[in-house]
């Protein structure tokens, strides 16, 4: 993730005329040219950015047809879903963008020597990172939407609830503040905790630079697949598929129970029966281990894909069925504003 | 704000106690409602032969009324959601207003053909019950697709959000999971079989292993072909 990702507002200098930019989270600017400063103040708190949507429909539905072809969805998808209706629209995001600090402290265990002994190492980072944090401002209802991810190119226009369909605002401004800064602190502390094993103090707040409510566009394409009606979702900037319903794939349903079951059955036959062969010997008892570890996991992953494949969901949809793909995280770190300190 | 287009005055609306009336207009045709259902009948959860069974009885098209209220609560911008008439439809007792294009509703509001329920709770009953300081309040109509249809002899209620398709239900014809667990059982054992004997007795024992890899592959197939309905669409009486 860049810097770019902020938004850059232009504005008239208020005493020279000339033109000058400001970023997302900025309370002063300094005009370059006359080099006045002036302070920004924004009404209720939050701004309102819109974002120009750039993918035509055209692109949309090229994109949903080749989304059809991916995953574990039915074979002849590609070929016999009839696409019934495409239309742009708009939904709104909360976006916090924060300094997320944290002291977090703790232990990592390490193993050493000839004996493999355990050792404790005391741990302690400091977190000092800025984090963007973004959520639905409505109910995502059957869209599957909760996060958005604002793309280096896109860019910001002027807010227009005229032009295409533009959901409301129906969830509360104050509480999505509080829910954002809580899961930065949260992802801070998080951050500060990933190489150690046990976190026996942790403390974490955060700094609010900007918050935003965006309007961020998609594309909503229905289609229809022996007479049932399912949806994708395509980002109005990227293009991306990023949320949808498809029917899933019967043969690879039936694959997953034959794979699932007869590989795990297997897998701890070997070790059952290396251990009535070797009468107990450390050999047989280690493949058998190993053999039921991987029967679980096994049987975990192949019993999901048979059981629920019928329907494959991708992006942040509620129901049965079998995610695939990958959910879109309601934080994310910028890296370059990184300023962390690991002993 | 308000500043009137012809004078040119500037009047202060004090929102705290008006009552603003909004609608949410339908995204989703009829048709599409249809398929919608006909696509949560063939899911995982349901009873496999639903989709060719289940025959919808009722379908209709309505605004249902729910009071929106945006308070100050401890110096936090609060929004609660109240039910403006009473109802035991699926999905109507979590009360969360679906997402969608919000208009003014009005007179002149088109409905597209829609019933327009009309609330049978007055507001007043609900600002005893509230906490905080009234920012704005609202009703809010919002789409739904009602529908009633009919499996082996009972009959059931589901409900489709007219603007983002998530259809909501109480009960509902189910499938259990233990023709899942039997196929993949039968599966483990044969494979497990394999696996002892192909080491302690012969390897060629070892071909049990592939024998419940394609009869569990087999039954499976069974377990999740579904019967085809006579009709393309779902078949409405």
């Amino acid at each position: 993730m860049s810097e770019a990702q902020k938004i850059l507002v232009s504005m008239t200098c208020p005493s020279c005329g000339g033109q000058v930019q400001c970023e997302e989270g900025e309370d002063l600017v300094l005009c370059k040219f006359c080099e006045s400063v002036f302070a920004l103040t924004t009404d209720e708190g939050s701004n309102k950015v819109m974002y120009k949507m750039t993918v035509d429909k055209d692109k949309a539905l090229a994109k949903v047809k080749a989304w059809f072809g991916t995953g574990p969805k039915a074979k002849d998808l590609p070929n016999t879903a009839q696409v019934t209706e495409a239309y742009p629209l708009y939904l709104p995001f909360w976006r916090l963008i924060a300094r997320g600090k944290a002291c977090v402290c703790g232990i990592e265990e390490q193993r050493t020597g000839k004996d493999n002994q355990k050792v404790e190492i005391p741990r302690e980072a400091l977190i000092n990172r800025e984090y963007i944090y973004s959520e639905i401002a409505c109910e995502a209802g059957d869209l599957g939407i909760q996060s958005i991810v604002i793309p280096d190119r896109a860019e910001a226009i002027s807010y227009d609830d005229q032009e295409i369909v533009t959901f409301g605002v129906t969830s509360s401004r104050d509480a999505a503040y509080e829910v954002g800064g809580k899961a930065i602190s949260q992802m801070a502390v998080k951050d500060g905790s990933g190489r150690m094993t046990k976190v026996y103090f942790s403390k974490s707040f955060f700094f609010p630079k900007a918050f935003t409510l965006i309007y961020y566009p998609f594309w909503i394409v229905r289609y229809t697949y022996e007479g049932r009606t399912y949806f994708a979702t395509v980002d109005g900037i990227s293009a991306h598929v990023v949320s949808g319903r498809a029917p899933g794939n019967a043969g690879s349903q039936s694959t997953s129970a034959g794979i699932g079951g007869a590989v795990s059955g297997g897998a701890v036959g070997l070790g059952l029966g290396l251990v009535i062969a070797t009468q107990g010997a450390d050999v047989g008892v280690g493949v058998l281990v190993v053999g039921v570890v991987a029967a679980i996991a096994l049987i975990g992953y192949f019993y999901k894909r048979f059981r629920y494949g019928d329907e494959i969901l991708e992006g942040a949809l509620n129901g049965k069925g079998l995610k695939s793909g990958r959910t879109q995280e309601k934080v994310q770190s910028i890296h370059n504003e990184t300023y962390d300190y690991f002993k | 704000m308000a500043t009137c287009p012809f004078c040119g005055t500037v009047t202060y609306i004090d929102r705290s106690s008006a009552l603003f009336f909004y609608l949410l207009p339908f995204s989703i045709e009829e048709s599409a409602a249809k398929g919608i259902f006909k696509r949560w009948t063939a899911g995982p959860a349901q009873a496999k032969d639903l989709e060719s069974t289940a025959k919808i009885t009722k379908l209709t098209k309505e605004f249902f009324p729910v009071f929106r209220f945006r308070r100050t609560v401890n110096g936090k911008e609060t929004v609660f959601a109240k039910p403006a008439k009473g109802t035991l439809l699926p999905g109507m007792q979590d009360l969360t207003i679906p997402p969608g294009n919000t208009v003014v509703y009005d007179a002149k509001t088109s409905t597209g053909g829609a019933e327009v329920i009309q609330p049978d709770i007055t507001l007043d009953s609900y600002l005893p019950e509230l906490t905080g300081t009234s920012i704005d309040q609202a009703l809010v109509y919002f789409p739904i697709y009602e529908i009633s249809y009919d499996y082996k002899g009972s009959s059931y209620q589901a409900v489709i959000d007219g603007s983002s398709g998530a259809v909501y239900t109480t009960s509902s014809p189910t499938r259990s999971s233990g023709a899942y667990v039997a196929v993949m059982g039968l599966a483990f054992v044969l494979g497990l079989l394999g696996g002892v004997l192909g080491i302690m007795v012969n390897p060629i024992f070892f071909v049990l292993i592939i024998a419940g890899f394609f009869a569990g592959k087999l039954l499976a197939s069974k377990v999740v072909g579904r019967e085809k309905p006579a009709d393309a669409g779902v078949k409405v009486k």
